[in-house]
């Protein structure tokens, strides 16, 4: 494979970014634990030069030029809404960390840089287009992945979610590579368009049945689906809270972007098997995921069965991709889930920094009388897990169960609006806590950056929820080879 | 890891959850449709409205008695 000029220029994001990542590790040798902030702000400073290098290729007419490193890797719209998203993920974590971090007595700088090479791994993630380049990108991010889960080393519930997540994470990853190898035995190409074309006229196999199987399965694992989601609960609970918080958006959003390219583009053919299984499997993850939540007091592992309830409502758009609002409603849905989901755990992090840790839903009583500021932006971030209007999650349900419906699951839509329903009884038990509760008179003041992370979070998810025109709008220009 | 309430089994536990739940689904609307008759009858579409409010009143009251319960 030879570089072309342009390749430099369109992989200048994921470049920099590694550059980026190297650097912040050198500097963490010279920067003591003191000057750890500097380094936080620093990868900030990179994580803003990033987003300004994303906007420069976008703009850049040699990314519809001809394929880029040989056709394994694609600059579409698609492509780079996951990369903005994902970006702003990052900086959001390294916002709501800088004084979570900071209080703990590990060092930061390695931290920063991981975080880092996570957001590498998952820019090459969403511009794969072949299964080869998908796989490493998702190993990259994977391997820095279980290093932050168990960053605060000294914790034995961190070490035992890093050992945890480490396992089940390889042992996924063997079964993602397995059904990748059955593709390619029985196909013999690895890029998805060749892939598209080759099973667009050959007969269906046993063996490619199995190979898309385990593939599926692989990328269910990812993103916390039933019944690939053992790993989720104790990985959340046990992970520092702002690991906890990026783990619930950032790696799920890239991996729903590689699902969705592989099935949307590579294995269209087969929709009709495919489906099926993604639609058994959606709603099992929306009723268990939400039945479980209901049982919880803890809430990190409140917010991780959400999180796995919030991944069956995601696959409704993947199951009707070929509806108007499929894969839209899957875009419009996780912009909304990144804000809402990472903002609530924001408040999580906000109370623990203040050496109030917010371990159980007792934990938020009285938020309401101690910051009512921060009573209410949770509650919006609540309302909009919940899909009410007008916030975010409202618009992006909407727009799923119409996918739902159009694809001809009106089954799988009565659930997820069941599913949804009983979801508001554990979130709402948190808003009547803060609001109707006696609590602890705990004087709360949050860290300028963890409070201008949970500001941003708390402007978009009412932006797109009361103002949803011109952020549809944007989106629908970003669906799967559009440029 | 589990972080279960003591005191209560399981199986009580969500399906006290889920019906508190769907209480927000099933009032407003059995509201709605009941107010809607009651409104044919008397005359005044509104009522089909305050209908569905009372209904998720009912929901929130329910919601209120379940979580004191579990505190």
């Amino acid at each position: 494979m030879k570089l072309q000029p342009t390749d430099w220029l369109l992989l200048s994001p994921e470049l920099f970014l590694t550059a980026a990542g190297l650097t912040l590790l050198a500097l963490s040798v010279f920067f003591g634990k003191a000057k750890e902030e500097f380094l936080a702000f620093l990868a900030v400073i990179f994580l803003g030069i990033t987003a300004a290098l994303l906007t420069f290729v976008a703009t850049s007419p040699a990314r519809s030029a001809g394929p880029i490193l040989s056709g394994m890797f694609v600059l579409d719209n698609f492509a780079l809404f996951f990369k903005f998203l994902v970006l702003l993920s990052v900086i959001l974590t390294v916002l709501g960390s800088v004084r979570f971090v900071g209080a703990a007595p590990y060092p930061g700088g390695e931290y920063y840089a991981l975080l880092v090479f996570t957001c590498v791994g998952m820019f090459f993630m969403v511009s794969g287009s072949n299964l080869i380049s998908i796989y490493v990108a998702l190993e990259l991010m994977a391997l820095s992945s279980y290093v932050l889960a168990g960053y605060f080393k000294g914790e034995i519930k961190s070490t035992e979610a890093a050992l945890k997540y480490f396992i089940l994470g390889a042992f996924s990853s063997a079964v993602l590579l397995y059904g990748l190898s059955l593709v390619y035995g029985t196909a013999g190409k690895l890029g998805l368009a060749e892939l598209a074309q080759i099973y667009g006229s050959a007969g269906r196999t046993n063996a490619t049945l199995l190979g898309i199987i385990l593939v599926l399965a692989g990328l269910l694992f990812k993103i916390a689906a039933v019944p690939f989601h053992l790993w989720t609960p104790d990985v959340y609970e046990g992970a520092p809270t702002p690991v906890t918080a990026f783990f619930s958006v950032g790696p799920k959003v890239a991996a729903y972007a590689i699902l969705a390219r592989i099935f949307y583009v590579g294995f269209p053919r087969f929709h009709a098997d495919w489906g099926l299984i993604v639609a058994v499997v959606a709603a099992a993850t929306m009723i268990w995921g939400n039945v479980a939540a209901l049982l919880q007091t803890n809430v990190k592992r409140m917010f991780a069965y959400s999180s796995i309830a919030h991944a069956g409502y995601a696959l409704l758009g993947v199951l009707g991709f070929q509806t108007r609002f499929g894969m839209w409603g899957v875009l419009v849905y996780l912009l909304a889930y990144t804000l809402m989901n990472f903002g609530a755990f924001g408040l999580v992090i906000f109370l623990e920094t203040k050496g109030y840790a917010a371990e159980t839903v007792a934990d938020f009583n009285g938020l309401a009388r101690r910051n009512m500021p921060a009573a209410v932006v949770m509650l919006i971030f609540l309302l909009s897990l919940a899909g009410i209007p007008p916030t975010a999650g409202f618009i992006g349900k909407y727009y799923l169960f119409t996918a739902a419906m159009d694809a001809g699951y009106a089954w799988l839509a009565v659930i997820a609006v069941l599913a949804s329903a009983v979801s508001l009884f554990y979130y709402f038990r948190i808003a009547a806590a803060m609001f109707f509760t006696e609590g602890t008179p705990v004087r709360i003041s949050g860290s300028y950056a963890l409070t201008a992370a949970v500001v941003i979070c708390a402007a978009g998810t009412l932006l797109i929820g009361i103002a949803p025109e011109r952020v549809l709008d944007v989106l629908h220009r970003c669906l799967p080879g559009r440029y | 890891m589990s972080s279960e309430p003591p005191g209560r089994s399981r199986a009580s536990a969500i399906a006290e959850g889920t019906a508190a739940g769907m209480m927000f689904l099933a009032g407003p609307l059995a509201g709605y449709f009941f107010g809607r008759w009651v409104g044919r009858a008397a005359g005044w579409e509104g009522a089909a409205w305050v209908g569905g409010g009372l209904g998720l009143a009912a929901a929130f009251v329910n919601f209120f008695r379940l979580a004191a319960r579990l505190k």
